[in-house]
């Protein structure tokens, strides 16, 4: 193996005059899950690590004042599944993060680093585009907001420039009348990594009409990026989740997204799982918009 | 020898911390004893005698060591100056090779020795099962992408690893043969000297055709099933080295020592004398651990270096390099007449074997052998058909292809059921082999459990159809249940395949039985060891089981075809008599009474009126106890002509019926296995424990088979040579009830009524799993893996037919 520098900061400003020196050269390492696999396959061989795990202050959860949550990037999925101010204000996360692969998985690998990652197949990326997150990304000329409708460019790509790092999420409070549902497809109850598909739904509903007033989406594994669907957000707003609804819902969705197939699924196949579980995932947050307050 | 040779191999295989090992192993009979005296204080007790142990739930020995971490997998042994095997393997599914230059590979750091094809003499070149047709590294031309060409030996698995990328191997392509019918098609590349054909094996009892004509209904389909790995989770492993007398050791995890055994002398050119395989502990082997993957090479490569040579697979190599199961296509004919009675089967079998031989034959003999099986059909023709491809050669694995045999013709059995308006019990019952009916190829049949497992699973079957038309869905999901029968010969085919056993014993009344048939991770040495002592009149917690060492015991076959604990458990018994008799001999003349006034039972010698212990026996037999060697062979007359299908296969016959409960999803295809049910007759149970752990392991194995595993083979290569995309079911996918039933019945020629029991629980379940979605979902599946996009295009095509304007038209 070849040489690789290794360079462990303690505080954020550290570690951004880390990646500066790096001039590009270098991989941040958080839980190590997904980089160190990568490694063991000899398919990113770094020559320089960052190693990010001490920066305590980029780690926790807090009920901020206006009703939301700020989660640093480096909080363990273990400890969002388990968050009670998560489970109250944002319930859909917990759930998210508890379908997250498994235990030895959710104990080690942080939030913050499956986003940068920006695997199209990952869960947070869906869930935090569909709760229109906001993204601080730190660097040398300051912290600046990222919301995640942007924040995934191309593949394997995101908004964080090569001198940033990505500080922590930011979830708006929920709307008056909203609920929010995760859902997933995979081949087995085990945990699976390839061709699974997850449909991330945050919605509010009209309580004298019952329409869907405002809803916010996003996909797993149906394209190259985590994918924010814009136009089947569209065709789902101002109407009741019924039958015809869903059936536009349908067509718009095929058209907007462009699944990968691979060995096990088609790209057709893909696109139907995608439009059967965004159905249900949308009645099941319908559901909860209707059933309790905010 | 090898100057860095520091520790002489010792009874198993005396390697530093193995005496973790075995201290686990004596703590384990430490609490055996005080199990057993528990036991037999207990209000059940033994079944037969004080001292019998046959039929008690005992915990098997290598629990303690292998919870504890303890156990020594092959990978696990180091010794000092051992070097490391990495392999150059082609990257061509067939090639000529025109030229391999090694020389920027020879000076690479810590590279000690390059091993290629060329440095064997041609006359000891090639290894195989059955047929000397595979080369130990390639040297003209490769069969298979994956197929070893140089083994590179370096101080580190790094070094050699990085070697293996400095050597040139210049290839000239030839077209790939990627499909049966490619290798049969007019003109096409020969993948073998001999032709693209390994097998083609034929026989009809009856007249089929006219069969068929005589049915009142006929159904005809045709089954597609995908090629499989073992999925052992340890890789292939071993590690050679020369012992101080000389002898080149081989340790590597294996079914079967005594065949490396032969190899390996062959290939070294070694007298037999001066080669010993002893196997490590087995994780997991499932048929794929029978061939030649490591042995030969390191052997060589010690003889090489004088060193120690250890090689470990990677799971790509698992998947790429070692045998798979069969892809196959099975046409197939069913006639019944109305009042449900079997007229006709007429089979056609299309098997993928790959590059090389390795058992396709066993396979396919096995295969026409039990077509029909469990069911008197009067007119049967089976045509198995296996050729050559480009692809890993086709093996060994779990049933020798009778779990697709099986799923062809127990999904007919219920299409069949269906059309006669049966109930799946009903149809086999009438049709269902009982003692004296005789297989399609003619022998007499005896001890046939095969209704009691029909009889087991109705009111199961009965309660949870009514239970599940009360409530066909749940959570969205479609109910439904299905079942599945087999029948299933037990051991070699059609070949005489002998066990041996030997009893010593030490003045310390201490017992050792050696056992030709190598404990696999079955738990076998524990049954055996149960069976000899009982047989002996001895405490079990006396008898340690040496087996799995080619210098310690007879060549007794592997441990493979589910045939351990019948042969090997014979063999025991028989063994244990012979010994019983020797001690009570040498008690006799010591005590100067008549043989027959002395009787060792219970674990004490009984002389006229007076009792001795074991112990005390053994005391004052000291003497003469060296000369004590009870010898127990067991080979029943198993015989088989495979061009004419004559003579008697198998010396006993496992029945059995699954069911399983599904739901599925029926917009998405998905299918979850939530319970299962089974069926057996096993006959004696010797350990029932380690009886169920097999049922579970098959019942799960099985449904991998029917919804996820395959080897996705895509122009001569594995795309999924890994656990990420090869996909095992995993405990989530288990279901939550797997309850197993073992029938009353006991084969009049097994140990203590024993049958065997390793296979079979698998053979049912994928075509279970298939009848219960028709069950669900009104589809029948005639693929394998069943996957969710499969089923989803079924449902949606029924779906179609049904009423046009319906959803599915949009994908």
């Amino acid at each position: 193996m070849a040489e690789c520098r290794y360079t462990r900061p303690e505080t954020l400003e550290d570690a951004v005059a880390s990646l500066i020196a790096a001039e590009g050269e270098a991989h941040v390492i958080a839980g190590g899950v997904a980089l160190g696999i990568l490694m063991n396959e000899k398919l990113v061989e770094p020559t320089w690590l960052i190693d990010i795990s001490r920066l305590e202050a980029l780690r926790g959860i807090e009920a901020t004042d206006d009703g939301g949550l700020r989660i640093g990037a480096m909080t363990l999925h273990r400890e969002i599944e388990r968050s009670p101010p998560v489970a109250e204000r944002c319930p859909m996360l917990s759930e998210m993060a508890s379908e997250i692969a498994c235990s030895r998985i959710k104990n080690r690998g942080t939030i913050g680093g499956n986003i940068c990652l920006a695997d199209p197949q990952g869960d947070p990326p869906a869930a935090v585009i569909a709760l229109r997150a906001t993204l601080r990304v730190s660097g040398p000329r300051g912290p600046r907001d990222v919301p995640a409708t942007e924040f995934f460019t191309d593949l394997y790509t995101t908004a964080v420039g090569d001198d940033e790092l990505l500080q922590e999420i930011r979830i708006p409070p929920p709307a008056l009348n909203s609920g929010a549902a995760f859902g997933k497809f995979s081949a087995r109850n085990a945990m699976d990594y390839g061709s699974t598909v997850s449909v991330a739904v945050r919605l509010s509903r009209d309580p004298s009409t019952g329409l869907i007033e405002d809803i916010g989406l996003g996909l797993g594994g149906v394209g190259e990026t985590p994918v924010w669907p814009e136009r089947t957000e569209a065709a789902l707003r101002e109407r009741l989740p019924d039958e015809e609804t869903f059936a536009h819902m349908r067509k718009v969705l095929f058209a907007e997204i462009d699944p990968l197939g691979d060995d096990l699924y088609s790209a057709d196949y893909k696109r139907h799982v995608a439009s059967v579980i965004m159905k249900r995932t949308v009645l099941e947050a319908y559901g909860r918009a209707g059933a309790k307050s905010p | 020898m090898p100057e860095n040779w520091t520790e002489p191999p010792g009874e198993k295989i005396a390697l530093e911390d193995l005496a973790a090992q075995a201290h686990w192993q004596r703590e384990y009979h430490r609490i055996l004893r005080e199990m057993h005296d528990a036991e037999r204080a207990g209000p059940e007790g033994a079944v037969e005698g004080e001292t019998g142990t046959v039929g008690l739930r005992l915990p098997r020995n290598d629990v303690l060591y292998k919870v504890r971490g303890r156990a020594r997998y092959a990978a696990n042994i180091k010794m000092e100056g051992m070097l490391h095997c990495r392999f150059v393997r082609s990257e061509h599914a067939h090639a000529r090779i025109l030229a391999v230059d090694t020389s920027k590979a020879e000076t690479a750091p810590g590279v000690v020795a390059i091993l290629t094809g060329a440095d064997i003499p041609p006359e000891r070149r090639m290894t195989g099962t059955l047929t000397q047709d595979t080369p130990v590294l390639a040297v003209e031309k490769v069969r298979f992408a994956g197929e070893p060409i140089v083994a590179i030996a370096a101080e580190t698995p790094e070094a050699a690893e990085a070697a293996c990328y400095l050597v040139d191997v210049t290839y000239e392509p030839l077209p790939m043969i990627l499909s049966p019918e490619q290798a049969l098609a007019p003109g096409a590349e020969q993948v073998d000297a001999e032709g693209n054909v390994i097998g083609d094996l034929l026989h009809e009892l009856g007249d089929a055709q006219a069969g068929l004509v005589e049915a009142d209904v006929v159904i005809e389909n045709e089954y597609t099933i995908e090629s499989m790995d073992h999925c052992f989770l340890e890789p292939p492993s071993g590690l050679s080295f020369v012992d101080p007398e000389g002898v080149l050791t081989i340790l590597v995890c294996t079914q079967y020592p005594h065949y490396h055994h032969k190899q390996v002398a062959r290939v070294t050119g070694l007298p037999m004398e001066k080669v010993r395989v002893a196997q490590t502990v087995v994780g997991g082997a499932f048929g794929g651990k029978m061939d030649n993957s490591v042995e030969c090479v390191i052997a060589l490569l010690t003889l090489k270096t004088g060193h120690p040579v250890s090689a470990i697979f990677s799971r790509e190599e698992v998947f790429t390099a070692t045998t798979k199961r069969h892809a196959m296509k099975i046409r197939q004919k069913m006639g019944a007449t109305r009042d449900g009675r079997l007229t006709a089967l007429d089979v056609d079998v299309l098997a993928d074997g790959g590059a090389y031989r390795s058992y396709s034959m066993i396979v396919g003999g096995r295969c026409v052998i039990h077509s029909g099986m469990p069911y008197r059909i009067p007119n049967v023709r089976s045509h198995y058909l296996v050729t050559f491809t480009n692809y890993p050669p086709a093996g060994a694995m779990r049933s020798f292809g009778i779990v697709k045999m099986a799923f062809a013709l127990e999904s007919q059995m219920n299409e069949m059921a269906d059309r006669l308006g049966m109930s799946p019990i009903e149809f086999r019952r009438i049709n269902a082999m009982v003692d004296d009916d005789r297989t399609i190829i003619g022998q007499k049949l005896w001890d046939v459990g095969f209704l009691k497992t029909l009889d087991a699973i109705e009111p199961i079957y009965r309660e949870r159809k009514r239970e599940i038309a009360a409530n066909p869905t749940r959570n969205g999901r479609k109910r439904g249940v299905g079942l599945a029968s087999l029948g299933y010969g037990i051991g070699y085919s059609g070949v005489r395949n002998p066990s041996t056993a030997r009893m010593r014993v030490a003045a310390d009344g201490s017992v050792v039985a050696y056992c030709g048939t190598p404990d696999i991770g079955t738990g076998s040495d524990m049954s055996l060891a149960m069976i000899a002592a009982q047989s002996a009149g001895i405490s079990l917690h006396r008898v340690r089981v040496i087996s799995g060492d080619s210098t310690k015991t007879d060549d007794s076959g592997p441990t493979s075809a589910s045939r351990t604990t019948y042969f090997s458990g014979n063999a025991a018994y028989i063994c244990g008599q012979d010994f019983k008799r020797q001690i009570e001999a040498a008690v006799a003349r010591k005590r100067d009474v008549p043989p027959e006034r002395v009787q060792l039972a219970d674990d004490r010698v009984i002389v006229g009126n007076d009792g001795l212990s074991f112990e005390q026996a053994c005391a004052l037999i000291a003497d003469e106890i060296e000369d004590i060697c009870g010898y127990g062979k067991f080979d029943p007359d198993i015989a088989m002509n495979i061009l004419t299908f004559s003579g008697n296969p198998y010396a006993t016959y496992t029945f059995g019926t699954d069911m399983v409960e599904v739901e599925v999803d029926e917009e998405l295809g998905r299918v979850e296995v939530v319970r299962c049910w089974t069926a057996h007759d096993a006959g004696t149970l010797i350990n029932p424990t380690g009886t169920e752990g097999q049922i579970d392991g098959g019942v799960v194995m099985g449904i991998g088979q029917a919804l996820w595993e395959r080897c996705m083979r895509r122009d001569g290569i594995i795309a999924n040579p890994h656990y990420r995309d090869y996909l095992l079911p995993g405990v989530k996918d288990v279901p939550f009830e797997i309850q197993n039933t073992f029938v009353d019945n006991k084969d009049r020629t097994g140990p203590y009524g024993a049958k065997g029991v390793a296979e079979v629980s698998l053979i049912p379940i994928p075509a279970a799993i298939g009848a219960a979605v028709m069950d669900a979902v009104g589809v029948r599946p005639d693929r394998l893996p069943m996957d969710a996009e499969y089923l989803y295009r079924q449902i949606a095509a029924r779906q179609d037919r049904r009423s046009p304007t319906t959803m599915a038209t949009a994908v």
